[in-house]
């Protein structure tokens, strides 16, 4: 299998940071943005193929950055990867369309498992 | 500097009374100006210094401590994890100590499964553990609410008796942290304290518990008959909670008694539980208490018949759709839709007064 | 002679008594002062130590989280109102609505946010349970990502009434209000829900949040990304007089039932409570203030034990007016406010009905908020009289003012230290030097200006009679339009999203 390349959204830091060093180690590429609309400038200029966001981030939150992207026909599968828990967001998430979703505090290996099932999907 | 002060004395000395007075006042004032003055400038760069030294060290120790909780090859990881231990044990550099503290708290907040083992095992393999219990037994209120949380947080199961002596600690904000984290650690028996409590819980501290309760493995229920008919409001509110998202179908007696309870919140949610669980079949014992209960719970009836209600339910709502109250024709219209009854209601609505057919003009509106 | 002579001891009466009285009324302010700023400093460290081990995201992770509604009335903002929308929906939070009111605004406000998020209008009809001008239309997103934004359109009817309109189309259990200019701190509902609902005895009825000065700060993204102290010497005395009232201020009255005012740029209520007791006047131009006494009121007499909070955190951040005659117009309003909310409610004072609101929040409000300004001028100018008479020595006077003086650059100095010492938002040593500067002139310099508005404020109000109750008010939000452009510019973002192609 080639190399995927994952784009991780995030404004934590630590979990930008976490996130990475666990994903290249799996071997993939991975590239990371601190809200949602430095991730579009990157998504304008390269492919990914799978993006990995969270949804409670500043000015553009996750679930507008789904839409964007759902709307101008992105095909990259999306991950919501967040804190919030309440059913409201899960449906709110999956009614925008993403193609996963996976509450924080989460474990790094189911993730991977996650991302393995949407690349073969995809 | 001596020299003003003599300045000073000699001018007090030669006033009258009243002067004196006003010099003293001002002696002091300008006093106190100075030693804050100096305060400032002392903490400030001391301030600065510290928290810059901190953020570096942390930006190096976030490299080691990931790679440690992703290290894979466990005999690896605990060569680094001594390697860690021996940065820790040196005495004059608490700050690594606290900086790796600080990022394995945010890193168990976060992470779950094998990386959080990961970070309970760098606990207990550095002398983190053995910090943590005598802070906790030896610092203030302050310091040992957050070491209990800090516990909890790293799931240090073994420490489990120690937190449980807290959980009768003067000082509230300690008990508060004590009960949520035995039950994180402890399971189940760690809510038996609800059994008989007789003072209030906060809904802060019913949530803390609530998130704790949905994270335990699955082979443990809570028994929630017995909250739900206790003496004390809140612990019947939390009974409630659970019940509703533990699905405990068993407690239908207690809930069916509660609709008459005194308290609105309780007979509201009950309504709500009863939603939740989908009980159909007790729809029309809610719907018999409707007339003797206030507005506020009318709606939320009005509501329960949306979802457990079927087409034969129309007349009773299309009676309350001619209230004069807002919410009760909104809810009301709301509920025709929901139990199938769209096309009546469009037939109906012109025939309505006003008011009301602007109302459930509203609700046919689906994009609000 | 012997009636010179009687006159003379008369006048020497007199003199006496008045400078007594001074005397009395200097220490008091002192006094109360120093027991405020106590009070509030322990309170401070108390909150500062306890919300160590508060884990805040807990409540983002529970599916029983509250519902806040935030209502955010727009009156004239055209410039700055889609990048306002846009912070707002994208807070900390999970369960949270988002209503604008636009209050009749002259400009484009509502057109730029109809078109930056993709509104239509809806058949919305509100419960009316708060009457108000009427609404002309009432809009949501096609955007099913912005779900929880809702644009109330409606007729001028002023600050209280776009409030209004707002709380009656508000679905959540917490109303939150803001300027919608203000730039909130992302987890600021989280830090403001949190002691509601940690409150197990009593019903907390409201909670207020602090306000700090955001001229000059760097602004990214609706964030602030760095804290400065203001360029403007007005301004940065301002920061000074918000400091001082938040932090060694506004925090002890939570203790003594009398925080009576909840900034109109951040606060969160119970919103049953709120619609019982009358919602918003719009009778007034103090709201913010009016509310927060009504709400109290209303909960004392129908037996509701009550709590109102105070987070001691810098949690909103607002621009403040770095021109004159601004501050003095609205410090003038502030006045007013004050002097109506006051008569409004006069059945509080010292009433034991009501306890601590009544017995002391409420007389402090009036000696020491509405009478102290006027106290100091009539103060300083009977010193000036004697002075000129020659009644009094200079050098007395001198004296007296001197040390008054000081005390007040003492307690600005104290101020900046608790700031030092708790949240430590200034971190340029270069900015806390400007502000002890600033604080060692203020009293000399800027404080007259507030006293002068003050001044004016109860002149225009019992002479001219320019607001009287039953009588609307305003047009529009008499708030200030400050130089919007400058906000902008700082953040480098224009708030549009551009969609890729």
């Amino acid at each position: 299998m080639s190399k995927a390349k994952i784009l991780v959204v995030d404004d934590d830091h630590l979990i930008r940071q976490a996130l990475s060093f666990k994903l290249e180690k799996e071997g993939y590429t991975v590239k990371v943005a601190n809200d949602g609309e430095s991730a579009l400038s990157i998504i304008e200029n390269e492919k990914f193929d799978i993006i990995i966001s969270d949804i409670m981030m500043p000015y553009i939150s996750g679930f507008e950055l789904l839409k964007i992207l759902k709307e101008k026909g992105s095909d990259a599968p999306i991950l919501m990867l967040t804190a919030l828990n309440s059913e409201n967001a899960v449906v709110k998430a999956f009614d925008l369309g993403a193609d996963d979703y996976l509450t924080k505090p989460f474990s790094p290996n189911e993730l991977i498992m996650r991302i393995k099932k949407l690349l073969e999907k995809k | 500097m001596g020299g003003l002060i003599d300045f000073f004395i000699t001018l007090y000395n030669y006033q009258q009374q009243k002067y004196k007075i006003l010099l003293l006042g001002l002696g002091i004032l300008l006093f106190v100006a100075f030693i804050l003055l100096i305060l400032i400038i002392r903490t400030r760069t001391q301030r600065d210094l510290a928290e810059r030294r901190f953020r570096r060290i942390k930006t190096t120790l976030e490299n080691t401590i990931l790679s440690i909780v992703f290290q894979a090859d466990l005999n690896k990881r605990t060569e680094q994890i001594k390697t860690l231990k021996k940065l820790f044990e040196n005495k004059k550099n608490t700050v690594a100590r606290d900086a790796a503290r600080e990022i394995l708290r945010t890193m168990a907040l976060q992470l779950d499964g094998e990386s959080l083992e990961a970070v309970t095992q760098i606990y207990r393999e550095t002398n983190l553990k053995e910090l943590l219990l005598q802070e906790l037994n030896d610092k203030s209120w302050d310091v040992k609410a957050a070491i209990i949380e800090e516990i909890g947080d790293i799931r240090l199961k073994e420490l489990l008796f120690e937190v449980l002596k807290y959980t009768d600690y003067e000082v509230e904000i300690v008990r508060n942290r004590a009960q949520v984290v035995v039950l994180k650690l402890g399971g189940m028996r760690g809510l038996e304290f609800l059994n008989t409590l007789k003072s209030k819980i906060s809904e802060w501290q019913q949530i803390q518990l609530l998130n704790q309760l949905l994270k335990l493995p699955y082979n443990q229920y809570p028994r929630t008959k017995i909250w739900l008919s206790s003496s004390n409001d809140s612990v019947v509110m939390f009974g409630l909670k659970v019940t509703q998202h533990f699905q405990q179908y068993q407690d239908k007696e207690e809930l069916i008694k509660l609709l008459d309870h005194q308290n609105t919140e309780i007979v509201k949610k009950t309504i709500k539980v009863f939603t939740h669980l989908g009980l159909k079949n007790e729809l029309e014992k809610i719907k018999l208490h409707y007339p003797n209960y206030s507005i506020e719970l009318k709606v939320e009836v009005l509501k329960a018949i949306g979802e457990l209600g079927d087409e034969s339910d129309h007349l009773f709502l299309i009676d309350c759709m001619m209230s004069d109250d807002y919410f009760i024709v909104k809810e009301a219209s709301k509920s025709m839709l929901r139990i199938g009854q769209k096309n009546l209601l469009y037939q109906i609505k012109d025939s309505f007064p006003d008011y009301q057919r602007e109302i459930i003009e509203h609700s046919l509106d689906e994009r609000i | 002679m012997k009636e010179f002579d009687t006159t003379l001891s008369g006048l020497d009466i007199f003199l006496g008594v008045l400078n007594i009285l001074i005397y009395l009324f200097t220490l008091s302010v002192m006094l109360s002062y120093l027991i405020i700023a106590l009070l509030s400093l322990w309170y401070a460290f108390k909150h500062l130590k306890a919300s160590k081990s508060i884990n805040y995201l807990s409540i983002l992770q529970s599916p029983e989280a509250p519902s806040i509604s935030i209502v955010a009335p727009a009156y004239n903002e055209s410039k700055t109102i889609i990048q306002n929308i846009r912070s707002l929906l994208s807070l900390d939070y999970g369960n949270y609505e988002v209503i604008i009111v636009n209050d009749g605004s002259t400009d484009t406000t509502l057109e730029n946010a109809i078109e930056a998020y993709e509104l239509e209008p809806v058949r919305y009809i509100s419960p009316n349970n708060l009457k108000t001008q009427p609404i002309k239309a009432i809009y949501r997103s096609k955007n099913p990502a912005l779900k929880n934004l809702l644009v109330i359109d409606k007729e001028n009817g002023g600050k209280a009434d776009a409030l209004n309109a707002g709380i009656n189309c508000a679905n959540g259990d917490y109303i939150m209000n803001i300027d919608v200019d203000c730039i909130l701190e992302r987890d600021c509902l989280l830090k403001m829900i949190q002691p509601i609902l940690d409150e197990p005895e009593r019903l907390a009825i409201a909670s207020g949040g602090v306000v700090r000065v955001a001229n000059d700060c760097i602004i990214d993204k609706g964030v602030i990304k760095k804290v400065n102290v203001p360029k403007n010497l007005l301004a940065r005395f301002q920061t000074l007089e918000y400091l001082r009232a938040f932090l060694l201020g506004r925090v002890a009255w939570q203790y003594l039932d009398g925080m009576l005012l909840i900034s109109g740029a951040l606060g969160i209520f119970n919103k049953k409570i709120m619609i019982a007791a009358g919602g918003y006047s719009t009778k007034t131009v103090g709201e913010d203030l009016e509310i927060s006494v009504r709400m109290r009121k209303y909960c004392r007499e129908n037996g509701i034990k009550y709590k109102v909070h105070f987070v001691p955190e810098p949690l909103v951040w607002t621009e403040v007016p770095e021109k004159l005659g601004q501050l003095l117009r609205q410090r003038n309003r502030w006045t007013r406010g004050s002097i109506e909310t006051i008569l409004a409610h006069k059945n509080l004072f010292f009433n034991p009905r009501y306890k601590f609101l009544g017995l002391i929040a409420y007389p402090y409000w009036v000696f020491y908020e509405w009478f102290a300004p006027l106290l100091e001028f009539f103060g300083l100018l009977t010193l000036f009289i004697l002075l000129i008479l020659g009644l009094l020595p200079g050098l007395y006077i001198a004296l007296f003012l001197l040390t008054v003086v000081s005390f007040a650059i003492v307690f600005t100095i104290t101020t900046i230290y608790a700031e030092e010492s708790t949240y430590f938002q200034y971190k340029d040593a270069k900015g806390i030097r400007k502000l002890i500067l600033a604080g060692l002139i203020e009293p000399v310099s800027y404080h007259f200006l507030v006293v002068w508005a003050s001044l004016k404020g109860n002149w225009d109000y019992f002479i001219e009679g320019k607001v009287t109750w039953g009588k609307q008010v305003r047009k529009g939000f008499d708030r200030d339009t400050i130089d919007r452009e400058k906000k902008i510019l700082v953040s480098n973002t224009s708030g549009k999203l551009t969609p890729i192609n």
